[in-house]
């Protein structure tokens, strides 16, 4: 029932390290290996080198799927079950065959009081290699999966996150990870898509998690309840449009003889049908014959080819000797020799001469003439121009009866396209024609009505659930927005303080209720802005990511250690806005929270000044660029990479100035 | 194994480029069995029955590995020699003698039409022309313009030459049947085609001979 108020906290995963063996696109590490420290730890590489990749696995490892960018959010248990599958399309291309058993995911985080260490195979849904959950400050070991099989080890896993998470079931923790703690490829944005921004709000603003997925899963009831009403009220209107065609037959002796007319015409138009179906058959069973026989004469054809090729092998190797060596050929053709180099007449008619004699102008030796080929070649020969005169007919024949084939088929698809449209225009006529019998014909006007009454039901029984569901659903949504009310005085300073530091411009969001449910509305200097295009992309994206950082800060206020995901977020910011955007980054870093991010490797400001602004204590640089090979483009402009890597590094070196907080 | 149809082919086109021109370079032959190929086409041959196959080069000639591998045949057996360099060929009396037997096998005489025919444009039309022509055949003109080799008779190229070949039976309508007739149209048509985008790209005349 309606929800309990309560003061409402989530744990999120605080990550340690993270493991990736055999990720093929990272072709010169096989294993990667990275630890995160507190504050920014960003990724930074060139593009194509695996940066998305990196982050998709890190969230794979964490909660088993990869979100599929065409799949539409319905409701939160649907959408981690059938997200399941799309991770093994995600990593085929960037794992080979060869290392698809080998390559894993290796995890270690925080989440609460508990330290969790776990491993995923890349292709193993469902299921662990290994689970450790410890006590984070004992370090006392909780739960060690060696001893459980790995759906097990899943299953023990899914339920203590959960658990230690603060939420009522895995899919939620799962749902929160991808749509509120990371900000991926994908560019999802939640002030633009009401039906996850509502879901996100019972859980992080609002009820406790058990209501958010009551609510949840009346949001669903809801929309199913609504389908079935519309199917219901669609057949019932079906069914009285036949009832009405009915009844007027039967009311009608014209409408009887146009029925008896009708009859007839269905009657021949079938006989019509059968007959082209028939014509179809007779062709098929030509054409199949005609085809049995080219290809038994391909069959033959190409044996007698290789016979042929072998006897005409024979009969130029037959004729090579002696007078078709090029030597004697040269010697008969130009008058020289090719031994000595003598020239003349004399050559040419003292070499023949020995030919004729059967005598090898060279060694003296008498030459046997070998058997003579051209006869059997001959035979073959006359034998395989039969063979492929017939295989050319037979392949006309061939194609004569397909295309005969083809037209019959046409004429068969006419016709029956025919009879199916007359049946449907003339169904209930036809069928009072087939009956001929008034008893039963009422019969089938009874039974009509019955189930036009039975759908009418129905559907007034799934519309009354459907408003009960609404009634419910509107209660959770009234305790939401109360609960809106108090968490406001934390959450909206925080986002507005943030998107400033990033828009510079006075933001405010409030929550609206209308009949599709509950939303936060922004508004930009008293303009309300509730379509996209009213804010440029890239500032749509930072002002999203002020939205999740404002979120995270209201449900993890007492822990302040949650990890926001972020990948490449520069888009086509002008460097004022980069320089903004770093400082927003900054200052939620600076407030205790934690960023992982991946960053092309540019002198962008929003680097820069994060570099500058969280110094060496609070962010850590990973370069990328060796973990595979770079482009030919990327490779002699690698002196880029270096010099832009120097000036985050140099900026980084910086003893950050005071710097006036933007964040309160 | 030696292909009969390239050997043959290229006994018969190096006497016939021997009587009209004197001694047959191999690019000719390659050159003249491509034309031979397509004439075959032209008279509603299914490209597949040439028994052989052809690439374009990137210079935009015709090549086939079975003819390269018979014409060396033929140098190695004595039926060719090679008189000049580099590779100007001549047929010798052996080959002669073979080229003679072979015209009598049934399975390769069907062909004779179609090679005589295409060495018989040299009679009205020189070397040079025929081979500029050539390169605007809708198989070879990609490779000379993408500059690398490509499959000939295949896909669209060979939809585009179909097309070709109607336009020109209906331009010489029942004269077709005198196979030179088409070829020489349909040749001259391509190296006017030649000279006209050769104009168009650097205002120079393309040269023949």
């Amino acid at each position: 029932m309606p929800a309990t108020l309560v003061e409402h906290q989530l744990h999120m995963p605080r990550l340690r390290r993270f493991r990736i063996d055999r990720m093929s696109i990272y072709s010169k590490k096989p294993t990667v290996d990275v630890s995160f420290a507190s504050g920014v730890f960003c990724l930074a590489g060139a593009n194509g080198l695996g940066k998305s990749t990196f982050l998709a696995a890190l969230n794979y490892a964490i909660t088993g799927i990869v979100p599929d960018p065409e799949r539409k959010f319905e409701s939160v248990p649907e959408y981690y079950a059938y997200s399941k599958d799309f991770a093994d399309n995600y990593f085929d291309g960037r794992v080979n065959d060869a290392d698809r058993e080998a390559a894993e995911v290796t995890v270690e985080f925080v989440v609460g009081s508990k330290s969790f260490a776990l491993t995923r195979g890349i292709f193993e849904r469902d299921s662990l290699r290994s689970l450790l959950i410890t006590d984070s400050k004992s370090g006392d070991v909780l739960l060690n999966g060696a001893k459980l099989t790995p759906r097990h080890r899943e299953e023990r896993y899914a339920s203590a996150l959960a658990r230690e998470a603060g939420l009522t079931s895995f899919d939620q923790f799962v749902f929160l990870q991808h749509f509120v703690f990371t900000f991926d490829e994908r560019r999802h944005l939640l002030f633009w898509d009401q039906r996850v921004l509502e879901q996100v709000l019972y859980l992080c603003v609002g009820i406790n998690s058990a209501d958010a997925h009551r609510a949840d899963t009346l949001r669903r009831d809801i929309e199913k309840a609504d389908s079935l009403v519309r199917n219901y009220q669609w057949q019932a209107t079906a069914l009285t449009d036949k009832l009405k065609q009915l009844e007027e037959v039967v009311e009608s002796d014209v409408a009887a003889d146009r029925a008896y007319r009708l009859a007839v015409e269905h009657r021949d138009l079938l006989r019509e049908r059968d007959a082209a179906t028939s014509a179809v058959i007779k062709a098929q069973e030509r054409k199949q014959d005609v085809e049995l026989s080219f290809a038994q004469l391909t069959g033959q054809v190409a044996t007698l080819t290789s016979e042929y090729e072998e006897a005409f092998q024979e009969y130029f190797s037959a004729r090579q000797a002696p007078r078709s060596h090029p030597l004697v050929a040269a010697a008969l053709d130009k008058a020289q020799c090719g031994i000595c180099g003598a020239a003349g007449d004399d050559v040419r008619s003292a070499v023949d001469r020995k030919l004729q004699s059967n005598i090898c102008p060279f060694c003296q030796s008498p030459v046997v003439e070998k058997a003579k080929a051209p006869e059997a070649l001959k035979k073959i020969d006359k034998e395989l121009a039969g063979a492929r005169e017939k295989l050319r007919n037979a392949g006309e024949r061939v194609q004569r009866l397909a295309a005969e084939l083809k037209t019959f088929d046409e004429m068969a698809l006419k016709i029956a396209s025919r009879v199916d449209r007359f049946e449907r225009e003339h169904s209930s006529v036809l069928n009072l024609a087939e009956v001929k019998n008034p008893t039963a014909l009422h019969r089938t006007i009874t039974g009509y009505r019955e189930q036009i009454e039975s759908l009418l039901k129905k559907k007034e029984t799934q519309r009354e659930r459907r408003e009960e569901k609404k009634k419910e659903l509107r209660q959770y949504q009234k305790d939401l927005v109360k609960q809106y009310a108090d968490a406001e005085e934390v959450f909206l300073p925080a986002f507005r303080n943030l998107a400033q530091s990033f828009l510079g411009l006075d933001l405010d969001v409030h929550i609206d209720t209308k009949a599709s449910g509950v939303s936060l509305i922004l508004t930009v200097t008293d303009t309300a802005r509730r379509e996209q295009y009213q804010l440029s992309e890239s500032q749509r994206f930072f002002v999203d990511i002020a939205l999740r950082m404002a979120l995270i800060e209201l449900t993890s206020r007492e822990e302040r250690t949650a990890c926001l995901l972020i990948d490449t977020p520069e888009g086509a910011l002008d460097i004022a806005y980069e320089s903004r955007a770093g400082e927003m980054f900054a200052d939620f870093v600076l407030h205790g929270f934690n960023i992982i991010l991946t960053a092309n490797i540019n002198t962008s400001r929003l680097l820069l000044n994060l570099a500058r602004l969280c110094g060496n204590k609070h962010m850590h640089l990973s370069r990328m660029t060796s973990w595979t090979e770079l482009s030919e483009v990327q490779t002699q402009e690698e002196h880029l990479f270096i010099e832009a890597l120097s000036a985050i590094e140099a900026a980084m070196n910086t003893v950050p100035s005071p710097q006036k907080r933007v964040h309160a | 194994m030696l292909s009969p149809e390239a050997t043959f082919d290229a006994l018969l086109i190096a006497d016939s480029i021997q009587q009209k021109l004197g001694d047959a370079a191999e690019g000719e032959i390659h050159l003249f069995a491509y034309l031979a190929c397509l004439l075959s086409i032209f008279e509603k041959w299914p490209a597949s029955l040439w028994l052989y196959t052809f690439a374009g080069l990137q210079n935009g000639a015709p090549f086939s590995a079975e003819l390269h591998n018979s014409i060396a045949s033929c140098l190695n057996s004595g039926d060719l020699v090679a008189v000049a360099i580099p590779d100007t060929l001549r047929l010798t009396s052996v080959g002669c003698e073979k080229l003679t037997f072979m015209r009598g096998l049934g399975s390769l005489s069907p062909r004779t039409r179609y090679l005589e025919a295409a060495c018989s444009t040299l009679r009205s039309l020189p070397v040079g022309l025929i081979r500029t022509a050539m390169g605007m055949e809708p198989g070879l003109r990609p490779a000379i313009i993408a500059r690398s080799a490509r499959s000939l008779l295949t896909g669209a190229a060979l939809d585009q030459l179909y097309d070709h070949f109607d336009a020109v039976s209906k331009t010489v309508g029942n004269q077709a049947r005198h196979l030179i007739i088409p070829a020489s149209v349909w040749l001259s048509y391509l190296f006017d085609t030649a000279r006209k985008t050769d104009r168009m790209l650097s205002g120079t005349e393309v040269q023949h001979g």
